[in-house]
């Protein structure tokens, strides 16, 4: 009956270590351990992610996956050729140069322009009047924080818009 | 209480013996490159550089050997203990290269709860912590896709056909589910959300209920196969699934009845 007590007792302990370990986020805490083994959506990889998202004054977004295949090839021009990007092993994350994605916030203009908007001609119906922007999340390494929920955030660049 | 002692058998020979030797078929997947860089967490933080290969093979060796043999009840407390603090050591191993996973968590999870916990007189006392552990996880990451994913939007936006359509590669059902209708996604992600995740308690209240989360879990586990591809190694929970299903048979028994079954044939053959 004691030993009983005891187990409970322990693995009441080990409930608590996991979930304060998935909600904590605390990478250097004595029970992250547990968390290795978390069965939370985590990435650890530096990487960025790109949205292409028209805006109107209501707020409407169009999330720039809809164009589907072309919009994987807008993704890797933007990625590889403006931005530096290079592949690295794993193929499903891409390694990040800050520094090159400096200074090209016109290049990325033009390519917006060129690329971007014909597509939105063709394929939005909705897209009257308002901004096409290039979002850039990044989720930093080993923060523990969940994929949808970027460390940081932004607008890289962002050009008006009218059908 | 026999018949709880023989449940116990049976999922601890799940878990410890075949779930160990599915993780272990399933190990050392890793890119050419990946041991390049050390970026240590949690206890690793003690260690300069990654362990030896010599020190992670005695390591590998503990984890299946000890745990293996456990599992189809050899070697009690002891071989418990060894077994998974060599798992704890190996499989946390390679979460120190800037890469997390959460493949075998449960599995990891399962093997602390029947190595390392002291070990309670009531069988079903133990079955009912690796149930409540499983419906625990799945509650928890239900949770926080709430908590960090923006609430229901995972399940009722184009939350998940975003996510999909970002992955690299999708195998034919996933690239079906992308050249559907939206809704598709969305009875996916809701699916797993809502039934799987944070309904996941529902298997406690009666054991056919338990059984039936059994075979939603596992589908769940193989949908995620079909539509993202790979994701294997996600199969060992299925493996600490089986204490809902409430199975009893003790396999050495088993081995030593058909031996003697084929042995006394063999004699009575002969004999006549």
């Amino acid at each position: 009956m004691k030993r009983d007590r005891l187990a409970t007792v322990f693995f009441i302990f080990f409930l608590i270590a996991y979930l304060f370990q998935q909600f904590g986020r605390r990478e250097d805490w004595p029970f992250s351990f547990f968390g290795m083994y978390k069965g939370g959506r985590f990435d650890t990889k530096p990487f960025y992610r790109f949205k292409v998202i028209y805006t109107d004054d209501s707020d409407f977004k169009l999330n720039a996956y809809s164009f589907k295949v072309d919009f994987f090839f807008l993704d890797e021009r933007i990625r590889v050729i403006l931005l530096g990007f290079k592949e690295n092993f794993n193929n499903d994350t891409l390694e990040v140069n800050e520094e090159l994605s400096k200074g090209k916030e016109e290049e990325v203009k033009k390519f917006l322009f060129k690329n971007v908007k014909p597509l939105l001609d063709q394929q939005c119906e909705d897209c009257k009047k308002g901004r096409l922007s290039l979002h850039i999340s990044y989720w930093d390494e080993m923060s523990y924080r969940n994929y949808l929920t970027p460390d940081r955030s932004w607008v890289y660049v962002s050009v008006p818009y009218e059908k | 209480m026999k018949s709880n002692s023989l449940k116990l058998k049976t999922v601890e020979f799940c878990i410890l013996t075949l779930g160990t030797l599915y993780v272990w078929y399933n190990f050392n997947v890793f890119p050419p490159d990946f041991f390049e860089v050390w970026k240590p967490i949690s206890f690793y933080k003690l260690f300069s550089r990654p362990l030896s290969n010599d020190l992670l093979g005695i390591f590998k060796f503990g984890w299946i050997f000890f745990l293996v043999l456990a599992g189809l009840g050899i070697g009690g407390y002891f071989f418990r203990i060894i077994g998974a603090v060599s798992a704890i050591i190996l499989l946390g191993h390679h979460y120190n290269f800037g890469n997390v996973y959460h493949g075998t968590h449960v599995y990891m999870g399962a093997v602390m709860i029947l190595c390392l916990l002291p070990r309670p007189k009531s069988s079903a006392l133990l079955i009912s912590y690796l149930k409540y552990f499983v419906v625990f996880v799945m509650v928890l990451t239900g949770l926080q896709k709430l908590w960090y994913g923006g609430g229901f939007d995972w399940a009722f936006t184009d939350a998940f056909f975003v996510r999909l359509a970002s992955h690299p590669y999708q195998p034919p059902v996933g690239q079906a589910v992308l050249e559907g209708p939206l809704i598709l996604s969305q009875i996916f992600a809701g699916w797993a959300l809502i039934v799987a995740e944070l309904l996941a308690f529902v298997s406690l209240f009666h054991k056919n209920l338990g059984r039936v989360y059994f075979f939603i879990w596992s589908s769940f586990h193989l949908g995620v196969t079909f539509v993202f591809g790979n994701h294997f190694m996600f199969y060992s929970q299925i493996f600490v699934y089986s204490a809902f299903l409430g199975l009893e048979f003790n396999f050495l028994l088993l081995i030593k009845e058909k031996l003697e079954s084929i042995l006394s044939g063999r004699l009575k053959t002969i004999i006549n």
